[in-house]
């Protein structure tokens, strides 16, 4: 096996290989594509899409639309509790620079990964895992098996409560406990209150795409409890939620339980 | 070979593989990707010479980082149960960022590693919702 590892996104990416084939050329590929992905919805970039947005500039941009589009059907399938508004709140939590009023945060990565998935599969390649900072989407290894990821305890790093196979599908979790710094905040905005979830909800999720994965842990994480199971039945998700010391989860996340 | 220097080379593998790890997430995406090559650890380490010392089964290791060449004594140990019960490596540079790095990965094998089984850790391909794991450490864990 082949690894390729690099920093995207503020996060650590190792794409994995299963694979003698040579990945030179396609690495100059990732990284084009990875960069101009930042270039274009970076929080933080005054050049950037989502600042230009944000000061009221026409925006024309094939991915920008569809980025938008998926978001607003997020937002809907979440009866709102999920929102594309979450940048100027975020600004003020520090996450950007300047007055944004638009956030891809929620699924954004998700995104870029199934771009990236998209070109290696363009290029040839069968069989790859890309790990974005712990959110996955994998193929099948060489010889038809699925990759085993191990599931991390949010709040404990690097300890592994479990694992669960994929094979042609994304995982991705979710959690408040990461990047909270400030009492009672963290980057996870109820759209319907405009605040802070208050509750300590950590989500994996099973989706056929990245996006879909991402989404759907952002929302899964954010929504009341009792609309947990509702939502993510509707949309074909499954999950495993780690909340006050328990795990629940849908009958399809067929995870090992250490 | 006996089955405890099978056991201690895949856990150099996974120091081995920290180390590139840090190598390479210490250089910029261009630089990395410009210069990536197929790593294939697998091969040198069966032959890896690991020396008794004492209760712990110990090997000093060299590498190359940004830092230049670095020396590091890992050793470990696996109970009669198959499972490692402990695990130390010295740190042998003045670099500070080496030291940061190799200070971070040591608390990261650490935890992970004790209580597991080598059966156990050779079947993690990668780790999910680790959004604070460095690469290195996902890596490593693959290559066990």
């Amino acid at each position: 096996m082949q690894t390729i590892t690099f920093e995207a996104l503020s996060t650590q990416w190792s794409i994995i290989f299963d694979s003698t084939q040579r990945i030179k050329e396609v690495s100059k590929l990732i990284q084009d594509r990875v960069a101009e992905f930042e270039k274009k919805f970076s929080r933080f970039d005054p050049k950037s899409l989502v600042s230009q947005f944000s000061a009221g500039k026409e925006v024309d941009d094939e991915e920008f639309e569809q980025l938008m589009e998926f978001g607003k059907e997020l937002e809907t399938k979440s009866r709102a509790y999920f929102t594309l508004n979450a940048g100027e709140y975020l600004t003020e939590l520090g996450y950007g620079k300047g007055q944004q009023k638009i956030d891809f945060g929620g699924f954004g990565k998700g995104w870029l990964i199934d771009a990236v998935a998209e070109l290696l599969q363009e290029a040839g390649f069968e069989y790859f895992l890309i790990n974005a900072g712990g959110d996955i989407f994998a193929t099948s290894k060489r010889n038809g098996k699925p990759w085993n990821a191990a599931l991390e305890y949010p709040q404990k790093n690097n300890t592994v409560f479990g694992t669960v196979e994929i094979k042609n599908q994304s995982l991705a979790a979710s959690s408040p406990f990461k990047r909270s710094w400030r009492a009672n905040k963290n980057h996870l905005l109820d759209g319907r209150t405009q605040r802070s979830i208050r509750h300590k909800r950590s989500l994996f999720v099973l989706a056929p795409t990245a996006a879909i994965a991402d989404g759907f842990a952002t929302i899964l994480t954010i929504i009341p409890k009792n609309l947990v199971g509702h939502i993510a039945q509707e949309n074909n998700i499954e999950f495993l939620a780690l909340e006050e010391g328990k795990i629940t989860k849908s009958t399809g996340f067929e995870a090992e339980i250490f | 070979m006996s089955r405890n220097t099978w056991i201690m080379s895949a856990i150099f593998v996974v120091i081995f593989g920290v180390f590139v790890g840090s190598v390479v997430s210490d250089t910029t995406l261009l630089d990395f990707l410009a210069e990536s090559e197929p790593t294939q650890q697998v091969e040198e380490v069966k032959d890896s010479p690991w020396a008794q010392d004492g209760e712990y089964l110990s090997i000093e290791l060299k590498y190359f980082s940004p830092a230049g060449e670095e020396n590091n004594v890992v050793k470990v140990m696996v109970d009669e149960d198959n499972t490692i019960t402990d695990f130390e490596m010295t740190i042998g540079t003045a670099n500070e960022t080496s030291i940061a790095y190799q200070e971070r990965f040591i608390e990261e094998l650490e935890t992970t590693l004790i209580g597991m089984t080598p059966e156990e850790a050779a079947d993690i391909d990668t780790i999910a919702g680790a959004s604070l794991t460095t690469t290195a450490f996902t890596d490593a864990i693959r290559q066990m």
